[in-house]
């Protein structure tokens, strides 16, 4: 993502979008100077020094200052270093001379064993433009095209009041997305589209009151997670300069933008590690097979068989159980539910019909006449 | 009904009888099914609740500790004693006393009075650092501070003003109290949603200068409370009355600053002319900044500007006159500000000046400040980081190198100054000559007598 200061957009009316960089030139010249330039300040006064659109390169020069590595500096050893040269100065009237600089260094120099250059390289290390770039960004012109692309719509969604996303009924990117929405202490609706598609609309708590912007650059770290899935569609309200904007972007009216691969998920206990070797050889079982929404809220079963939803729950206490239960019904899959007779967080008299108590790991003989009706092969 | 804090805002659950439900500051939340409100409703929303007589569960708060007590009494001056009195009355409201009459001290006792966990809001990391100080001395173990890298909470937390606008969501049902330093800062749109997002019933401002040029410091009444004490620098004995004597330093820009002026200028005033412009006041202004994001002309006319005032700030010839001054005063503490970084960065590194602006890492800024403040180094360069309530003790000359022609910033940097030794305090503003910046000068100046 980048400042506020570098978005470059397109109005139209009550549209907007981002300008889009459709070609590679700026990019390879910023990533050149990049290359080029030993340290941080003469990688940013060559690109200030660039004719073109101030705002792109100074966009593009700040994706490419994230990607490279920088030299580490000790600010401790800085301080102490510059600390002794402030109280030299003071000492000796300060350097009012130019030559009383020289002198100040050596004297600081003398007091600390370390040779007068070396004072004077740390004393500038304080500003971080003398600092040195030890690697150059290792991506194409084009990679820093698409990340670009990406870092403007992000920027754009900085001064947005809500953000909608459609994308397929996925488990994998759903999964992740949600889990992102809870990270960044936000809110979303779910529904359930004609042809399967979910409609997500992201915002916080305070939305529902009124209109603000105070959740925009959270909402733009969601974006990501939304373009990882292979078709989607965003709709957001933005408020720029005190007027309220419609932007809208879609998988196949977008510039290509990068996508963060989605990562083979684990199983997320040993005991659903177990549960689906034994019983995968016996009947099909899918692993997260879909996801569902109920109240609009997004639930993923952890495994199906045939029609089945089965599910296998940790902590628990026979409310948080009933309501869980009760949530499911609505979808109107049958349900069965395995738990943990260790993991109680409270007494229970009776539990409902489907549920299962389990010792240690759910033993296939226990629960077999529940899946039996279920299993195909 | 039930009260639950939910990330800057209450939940009512349960049997909602319909005079809370007509309530205009609730809105039924369909995304929850609930009604929802925001934080700074929660005392108005029990009042209502036991006007009516209904049972409220209240399960909003999560405190950070069950009671803070001071390991020390905190002494009072006469004026602070009034002052605590006054909020306590209704514990919410702002206390204005000028720089240097303690307000810190009317915060700790009104801390330790009430006895509830606090969360002090403060501009700037300098701030964080010498409210923590003070505070340990009387609450020891007990104060943490969330800033930056370092997010440690406590039964006080002191937290700056752009950690607090996010971190509410986490903090807010954990103190009862909340305390505002510089609180003209608080009504700007973002940072108010501290208030607002916040249920703390407790609520304390502390400025030497309420008013703000925008006129939002009216809503200061609904976020904090009203001014409850207010109290003249010249009311009280033993502060400000260090005289001081200002000379202003003309200088001139070098030929060639002098050449490139002339020709921003002319390029500015020509777009100004052709539009039929006037600036009158900071607002007529906007409209040159506005019409800069249409109008490519305007955007050279405001870039000129920008190199003007750039070129008045940053003359070579102020570097200049800060060696004069500096020889002038052998071993007096000298505090130089700057209007830029960049200014205040060539003079460090001129004269070899401990500087303290953001590009500097906070480390060596507390290093530096706490050598300033013993007496090991005795001139600091500073941009805008040190214009508010940061102690420092005995200074002798404040350098004013450009500045804006805001009231405020004088008055406080001022304020800075007249904390002082009793002797005569000298104060020198560098202007540059036959430019716009004496006439900006002038106004500050005006606003002060």
């Amino acid at each position: 993502m980048i400042p506020l200061d570098y978005l470059r957009v397109v109005k139209r009316g009550k549209e907007i979008r981002p300008a889009y960089l459709r070609e590679t030139a700026a990019a390879e010249a910023v990533l050149k100077a990049a290359q080029a330039a030993k340290t941080l300040g003469e990688f940013r006064k060559a690109v200030e020094a660039m004719a073109g659109d101030k705002k792109l390169l100074g966009g593009l020069a700040r994706l490419v200052e994230q990607l490279m590595e920088i030299e580490q500096v000790d600010n401790r050893l800085v301080a102490r270093v510059r600390l002794e040269v402030f109280k030299a100065s003071a000492a000796a009237g300060y350097a009012v001379a130019e030559e009383d600089r020289e002198k100040i260094f050596q004297t600081v120099a003398a007091r600390l064993r370390i040779g007068s250059e070396e004072v004077k390289k740390l004393f500038q290390k304080a500003y971080e433009e003398n600092r040195a770039i030890l690697k150059p960004p290792s991506i194409t012109p084009a990679e820093l095209v698409q990340r670009y692309n990406l870092a403007l719509i992000q920027t754009l969604l900085f001064k947005s009041l809500y953000v909608k996303a459609t994308i397929p009924n996925a488990p994998a990117v759903v999964k992740n997305l949600v889990r992102a929405v809870k990270g960044l202490r936000l809110m979303y609706i779910a529904e359930e589209k004609t042809g399967g598609d979910l409609e997500f609309h992201f915002d916080g708590p305070v939305s529902a009151l009124r209109q603000t912007e105070r959740y925009g650059t959270r909402l733009a770290k969601l974006i990501p997670y939304v373009i990882a899935a292979d078709r989607w569609a965003i709709e957001a309200a933005v408020k720029l300069n005190e007027r309220l904007y419609t932007f809208r972007e879609s998988h196949d009216k977008a510039p290509q933008l990068p996508r963060r691969p989605i990562e083979a998920e684990e199983f997320d206990s040993s005991v659903e590690q177990e549960f689906y070797r034994q019983v995968s050889r016996l009947c099909a079982v899918e692993r997260e097979p879909e996801v569902v929404v109920v109240n609009g809220r997004v639930y993923i079963p952890d495994f199906k068989i045939g029609d089945l939803y089965v599910e296998i729950v940790g902590f628990w206490t026979p409310d948080y159980l009933r309501r869980k239960y009760e949530k499911l019904m609505k979808v109107g899959k049958p349900l069965l539910i395995l738990v943990n007779e260790e993991l109680a967080m409270a007494t229970w008299k009776e539990l409902l019909p489907n549920v299962v108590l389990f010792k240690g790991r759910p033993r296939l003989e226990d629960v077999f006449k529940y899946i039996k009706p279920h299993c195909r092969r | 009904m039930t009260l639950t804090w939910d990330r800057g805002t209450i939940l009512l659950d349960g049997e909602i009888p319909p005079e809370i439900r007509q309530l205009t500051f609730l809105k039924l939340d369909p995304r929850v099914g609930r009604y929802r409100t925001l934080a700074i409703y929660y005392p108005r929303l029990l009042a209502a609740a036991r006007a009516s007589g209904v049972a409220v569960e209240d399960r909003v708060w999560a405190p950070q500790c069950r009671e803070v007590r001071p390991a020390a009494e905190v002494k009072l001056r006469s004026y602070q004693e009034e002052a605590l009195a006054a909020w306590l009355k209704t514990k919410r409201g702002v206390v204005v006393m000028p720089t240097g009459a303690g307000k810190t001290h009317v915060a700790i006792a009104a801390v330790a009075k009430l006895g509830e966990p606090a969360l002090v809001v403060v501009p700037t990391v300098e701030l964080v650092e010498q409210w923590r100080t003070k505070l340990s001395q009387y609450f020891p173990g007990r104060v943490g501070v969330w800033y930056g890298e370092e997010k440690r909470e406590s039964c006080i937390t002191v937290i700056t003003y752009d950690s607090a606008y996010t971190a509410i969501e986490q903090l807010g049902n954990r103190f009862k109290l909340l305390v505002f330093d510089e609180v003209h800062h608080l009504p700007s749109p973002s940072y108010r949603q501290i208030a607002e997002l916040s249920p703390a019933p407790y609520r304390l401002g502390l400025t030497a200068t309420p008013e703000r040029a925008d006129g939002l410091h009216t809503d200061l009444d609904w976020l904090v409370g009203p001014v409850v004490y207010r109290i003249s620098a010249a009311e009280i004995k033993g502060i400000w009355t260090a005289d001081y004597d200002v000379e202003v330093v003309k200088v001139d820009l070098t030929p060639e600053e002098k050449a490139l002026y002339r020709e921003l200028e002319k390029k500015y005033l020509a777009y100004l002319r052709s539009r039929g412009l006037r600036f009158r006041s900071p607002t007529d202004f906007q409209k040159l900044v506005m019409l800069s994001g249409r109008d490519p002309r305007a955007r050279e006319a405001l870039e000129a500007w920008h190199g003007m005032r750039r070129l008045i700030f940053e003359t070579k010839a102020k570097v200049e006159a800060v060696g004069e001054i500096l020889r002038r005063h052998p071993g007096s503490k000298i505090l130089i500000f700057t209007e830029y970084t960049s200014l205040a960065r060539a003079v460090s590194e001129r004269y070899l000046l401990p500087l303290v602006t953001h590009d500097i890492s906070p480390y060596e800024r507390e290093q530096v400040m706490a050598a300033f403040r013993r007496g090991e180094l005795k001139a600091l360069v500073t941009g805008k980081v040190l214009d508010e309530g940061v102690d420092i003790p005995d200074v002798d000359v404040v350098v004013i190198l450009g500045g804006t022609s805001s009231v405020r910033q004088f008055i406080q940097r001022m304020g800075r100054a007249l904390r002082l030794k009793p002797h005569k305090a000298k104060i020198y503003e560098v202007v540059t000559a036959a430019t716009r910046e004496v006439s900006a000068a002038r106004r500050r100046k005006k606003g002060v007598a």
